[in-house]
């Protein structure tokens, strides 16, 4: 006869209870965490692609032309002040000054080769935003926000590359309070502007004598 | 091939018809075709995704291009819009445009204000017209018995053939009717040179009758300009002049300026047989037989009196109108009471005689020269018979044609089946057609070549008036189309002459006639004309005088005594230009396709329409498909009852059944030509029976009935109830009503609102075209239609009011009303539609999640879920046509009007940056006609929307909910004469 003693058999070995309550902390865990990774995830520079220039078909100097140069933002992106985009220059204002000067430089053959096939330079997009926000840089340059204020120390970059995040709540940090990010108009395109008074101050009156509205509805950006 | 070729191919039976099954055969369908993964290996695919879920996180999108202009044009910049003065043609008539252009890729088309027949605005046919630019499936190349050839071996082999010895006997054109200055020059040219050629015109609806009408009434051949301003009571024999004919928005505008006002309120009796918007429109509206039209016009000639004709109207002629004779006295003595301010029109279909009575009635009432003046037709050749397609159609039956060139008119499809062009074609010995698509026609000919699209072309073309406007292109031709013009020159003789083809580009030839046409003295500043001719779109000084024209009594007297009218069929089939495709030239075109048609709300087909007596008495449903039997041919076309129409009518649109050249529409609809004979729109006796077969009818509405409730939706009046009534109207819209929730307006932000006048308003349908094309809002199919799935922002409801076999019918645009107490934003679990400042019910597709809660929460219907991805697998070209400044959504998402947010926005940055803006329209406001639609800030005094909301006949719809909308309606007022019951 079998006894009870033989249904008493331990099936599970005694460590059988740790590797429960293991699996069930690591599956709330796992439920909470993934999400949680994967939201933080997204904020990192990696994922909002901040920080990395890509590959251009011309290795564009903008510390050479900004800052030895001297050539100001708007020559060669001219429809900031007008118009939503800001502008690629066409390759005839490339060729503006390079038919008299480096004519002759292998950096500038793919230039010379876009002006007389007549075929545009494929530019890769460093600062893109999804399809389902309309960006408008005329209405931030002629209120007060400096180039440099999204994009970066573009004047210290040999190769351009996303200086910030492009995240929907860095947008609306400075939607929110736009006094902290204002400058005179003068001084849109200066790469090097710092406050002469404590920011605080000069953004509340510029905020005030340009008539900037602190924009967070939805169909401000998205339409 | 013969007409029976184009007989519809009846959809198969649906024997069970639960609807839900369709819906998931729908689904699965769209869902294969569009997605590599059938739905049902969804699960099994999704618990892959998700393991590998956090794998795929590890990648990222690839970067896009930016690909700026290598020279970029001095007045373009990326990113604004610009806008060129061109123009479109109907029947020959130009209707001025203003062409939005995003870095030369045209988008939206609207109205020129400076033009005399748009004045602003645009119908669904010149809406529509960017959609067909970008067609996918227009013809690419130039063919030759289908094999691709180069333009060289066409020119030679054009312009080579037995005529050229012989003063251009055999050689044959046939083209559109057109007004094009250029066009009859180069014709005058070829004319000249080879004396013999035959140009014929061919449009199945060009207005012949109207011209022959006026060459009975005043022995000459002149066109009708109305001047329904001045009118004070209108009476239209089977004419819709609000949607058709040349000068139809000026017309609609006119009828509606004195439709508002209600002190000075027209009155506008219609005669018809099938329910028009001009009969939606009207406060009195007989319904009679078309053929019946005729003894009408007798009866009210003679209850009129027209004391100058000799021996009076024959009393047989007016004898069958005795039935009616309640209304035609009742029509006549308020016509005699306007004397100089009323005016009598007939309708293109009818036959000449009842143009030659029109023109003798307004003659006694002493309109001619005030309500009615009289011009020359700007069409080349109007009304002469020697360019008549008889006298080709006999050529070509004796084999006396040795080229014939068909430019734009495809009609082998587009002419009665008795004319047999189908099999004609084939006695020339070789036949060139310049066209839009590979069609009927070009199956029948040696060569095809195709054609630019207006808003590719260079060209010219005048107004009803006459008004000159340059055709200029927004785009060089995308698929190497060219322009009658171009082709017409090849055999023009100024540069034969010198043994060289012409090389002359469009360009080249519509300057050099515009240089031409020029006064003398005035080619000095050539070029400065030029350039104000093309920025305003309209050249000054062309228009068409008007002249005093005198009724030839005794020719009309002849005419009339002459004048046996048959005897009416037992059943008339009446067949009327389509509200959608028109003649079938627009059948390649999903906007118009699934634009429901003004009355009947039916989308992707036509249908066999009759009177709910007609249907009652031969037991027939909506949906029963019918045979057809009229000319000796058969046709089978599916049955919608539409109360109101004649009895013992069969109505039919044409443009259906098309077999070539429009794939989405093939073996959509029956085809109307088939069961034509002689003029495409003449009466004819037809038999039916069912075949037992039933179609489901894509009709985007099938209830019509106020049930009662007219004060909660659609408030209408009598002009006399109207004023006993006084402020009755807004009455509910002043309650004080309790609310917790603080509404006072932010300061310094404009507020939107709109007011829509439903007394003003046709129902036409520009408006439900013009958003979509605005607002990138998909087509969804016949299917998905059915299904109450359409996903137009703005839909046009239909109402019947009034006696249940002959209502009354009355539109109501439908769209977002931006409620100030949105049912739809409370009810949002992911605040994807939320409030704006300046009191817009804002929709964010990017937060949209599709639960669809606030769908079933709106009271007004009017929010839009995508079922699926409309947009994926799009052709390259067909993108082009997506204004840039609106998002494309995409599945699970949903969508509704936004008020036209992005020209808003566009308008607030301008605005705060000091530029120079207009107020903002919404593209619906823009493009209607009549003015029915003001948008407008509410918090601007002195605005006209705010005007609009404050009169007395100004409501809310469904007020009693308490939603606060932003959009407001205004009372539909008729103005019945008291003698009339």
């Amino acid at each position: 006869m079998h006894g009870a003693a033989d249904l008493r058999v331990n099936l599970f070995p005694a460590y059988a209870n740790q590797i429960y309550w293991l699996a069930i902390g690591g599956a709330a865990a796992a439920i909470v965490g993934t999400p949680a990774a994967l939201i933080a995830w997204a904020r990192t520079p990696y994922a909002t692609g901040q920080g990395e220039p890509p590959d251009q078909p011309i290795k564009f100097d903008h510390r050479h032309h900004v800052r030895d140069d001297g050539i100001t933002c708007e020559y060669c992106h001219g429809g900031a002040a007008r118009s939503s985009k800001a502008g690629i220059p066409a390759t005839s204002v490339c060729v503006n000054c390079h038919s008299q000067i480096w004519t002759t430089s292998p950096e500038l053959a793919e230039v010379r080769r876009s002006y007389f096939a007549n075929e545009p330079i494929r530019w890769k997009r460093v600062n893109a935003l999804p399809d389902f926000v309309f960006f408008d840089h005329s209405a931030h340059v002629n209120k007060g926000v400096g180039c440099v204020t999204c994009h970066g120390r573009i004047d210290r970059m040999g190769q351009v590359y996303q200086a910030r995040p492009l995240t929907m709540r860095w947008c609306l940090e400075c939607h929110r309070a736009p006094e902290e990010h204002l400058r005179p108009l003068d001084k849109v395109t200066d790469m090097e502007w710092t406050p002469d008074r404590p920011q605080e101050e000069l953004g509340r009156e510029l905020r005030a004598s340009l008539g900037v509205r602190s924009i967070v509805e939805c169909s401000g950006c998205h339409r | 091939m013969t007409a029976k070729d184009h007989l519809a191919a009846p959809s198969p039976p649906d024997e069970d018809d639960p609807r839900s099954r369709r819906a998931a055969d729908l689904a699965v369908a769209l869902e294969d075709a569009r997605d590599p993964i059938a739905r049902r290996d969804f699960i099994a695919r999704m618990g892959a995704a998700i393991a590998l879920a956090g794998l795929g996180a590890c990648t990222r999108a690839p970067r896009d291009e930016i690909i700026p202009y290598v020279v970029q044009p001095p007045e373009v910049t990326p990113g604004v819009p610009r806008f060129y003065a061109t123009a479109s043609t109907l029947e020959g008539y130009a209707l001025g445009l203003l062409v939005e252009s995003h870095e030369g890729r045209p988008t939206k088309v609207e109205g020129n204000p400076r033009h005399p027949a748009s004045l602003g605005a645009a119908g669904a046919f010149e809406q529509a017209s960017v959609l067909s630019l970008y067609d996918p499936t227009r013809a690419r190349a130039v063919t030759e018995r289908g094999s691709v050839v180069a333009w060289s071996r066409l020119e030679e082999a054009l312009t080579e053939g037995t005529w050229t010895s012989a003063a251009g006997d055999g050689l044959h054109f046939l083209l559109e009717p057109t007004s094009s200055p250029a066009i009859a020059a180069v014709l005058a040219d070829v004319r000249a040179r080879l004396p013999r050629a035959v140009v014929s015109f061919h449009s199945p609806l060009m207005p012949q009758n109207q011209w022959e009408g006026a060459l009975i009434a005043f022995g000459r051949v002149l066109e009708p300009r109305l001047a329904l301003e001045r009118a004070d009571v209108v009476v239209a024999l089977d004419a819709d002049f609000l949607t058709t004919g040349p000068a139809r928005l000026r017309l609609a505008r006119a009828f509606a300026d004195r439709r508002s006002t209600l002190d000075a309120m027209i009155r506008l009796y219609s005669v018809e047989a099938l329910y028009t918007v001009t009969g939606a429109a009207a406060d009195h509206r007989l319904r009679v037989r078309a053929g019946e039209v005729l003894a009408i016009a007798a009866a009210l000639a003679s209850a009129v009196g027209l004391p100058n004709l000799p021996a009076g109207v024959p009393a047989a002629l007016a004898a069958p109108a005795e039935p009616h004779r309640a209304f035609i006295e009742a029509a006549a003595r308020d016509l005699a009471a306007h004397r100089g301010r009323s005016v009598v029109i007939a309708g293109h279909a009818q036959p000449p005689e009842v143009h030659a009575l029109a023109h003798a009635i307004n003659a006694a009432l002493d309109n001619l020269g005030a309500t009615v003046t009289l011009a020359p037709s700007p069409i080349v050749a109007a009304g002469d018979m020697a360019h008549d397609t008889a006298m080709l159609a006999s050529a070509l039956d004796a084999g006396a044609v040795d080229t014939l060139v068909i430019c734009g008119t495809n009609v082998t499809y587009a002419s009665p089946a008795d004319q047999a062009f189908t099999e004609l074609l084939g006695r020339a010995r070789q036949t060139a057609y310049l066209g839009l698509h590979e069609d009927e026609t070009s199956a029948r000919c040696t060569f095809m070549i195709p054609e630019a699209h207006a808003l590719e072309s260079w060209g010219d073309t005048r107004a009803f008036d006459g008004t000159t406007s340059i055709v200029q292109p927004l785009i060089d031709p995308l698929f190497g189309g060219r322009t009658a013009l171009e082709v017409l020159s090849l055999f023009s003789g100024a540069d034969r002459a010198r043994g060289m083809i012409a090389r002359k580009t469009p360009y080249d030839l519509v300057r050099a006639h515009f240089h031409d046409d020029l006064p003398p003295g005035a080619t000095r500043d050539f070029e400065q004309r030029w350039r104000r001719a093309l920025k305003l779109g309209i050249v000054e000084g062309t228009a068409i005088d008007p002249i005093e024209a005198r009724v030839d009594w005794a020719g009309l007297a002849k005419r009339l005594a002459r004048t046996a009218p048959a005897p009416p069929p037992a059943i008339e089939l009446v067949i009327r230009p389509d509200p959608r495709v028109y003649d079938g030239r627009f059948a390649s075109n999903a906007w118009l396709l699934e634009l429901p048609a003004p009355v009947t709300n039916l989308t992707w087909t036509n249908a066999a329409t009759l009177s709910t007596e007609t249907a009652d008495m031969l037991g027939i449903e909506t949906g029963d498909e019918l045979e057809l039997r009229a000319s000796g041919e058969i046709v089978n076309a599916p049955a919608l009852v539409v109360p109101g129409q004649a009895t013992d009518t069969i109505g039919l649109t044409l443009g259906w059944g098309r077999s070539r050249g429009a794939t989405l529409a093939h073996g959509r609809g029956a085809n109307a030509f088939a069961l034509a004979a002689g003029t495409a729109l003449s009466p004819i006796s037809v038999d039916l029976h069912k075949t037992g077969r039933r179609h489901d009818l894509a009709l985007t509405q099938r209830h019509h009935h106020l049930e009662g409730r007219d004060e909660d939706i659609l408030h209408h009046a009598t002009l006399e109830e109207h004023r006993r009534a006084g402020a009755r109207h807004d009455a509910a819209t002043t309650k004080r009503r309790l609310t917790l929730y603080d509404k006072s307006p932010r300061a310094g932000t404009h507020q939107w609102g709109m007011a829509i006048d439903l007394t003003r308003c046709t129902g036409c349908g520009a408006c439900v075209v013009a958003c979509q094309a605005e607002n990138n809002v998909p087509t969804v199919g016949p299917d998905a239609v059915f299904l109450g799935r359409a996903m137009h922002w703005l839909r046009i409801d239909t109402y019947f009011v009034g006696a249940p076999e002959a209502p009354e019918i009355a539109p109501q645009p439908m769209l977002c009303q931006h409620c100030e107490m949105a049912p739809c934003e409370y009810v949002c679990p992911v605040n994807a539609t939320v409030h704006s400042d300046d009191g817009l019910n804002e929709m964010v597709y990017n937060r949209c999640v599709g639960t669809r809660f606030c769908s079933n929460n709106c009271p007004y219907k009017v929010r839009r879920f995508n079922w699926f991805d409309f947009h994926r697998g799009e052709d390259a070209t067909r993108e082009l046509a997506h204004n840039p400044d609106v998002t494309v959504r995409q599945r699970g998402v949903m969508e509704k009007c936004t008020f036209c947010v992005q020209r808003l926005r566009e308008h607030d940055i301008r605005e705060r940056q000091g530029r120079a803006t207009k107020p903002p329209e919404t593209a619906c406001q823009q493009t209607c006609p009549s003015r029915a639609i003001v948008f407008g800030d509410l918090s601007d005094a002195a605005a006209e929307v705010t005007r609009l909301r404050g009169d007395d006949r100004a409501y809310a719809v469904l007020d009693e909910l308490a939603t606060e909308p932003r959009v407001r309606y205004l009372a539909r007022i008729k103005n019945p004469n008291p003698e009339l019951p």
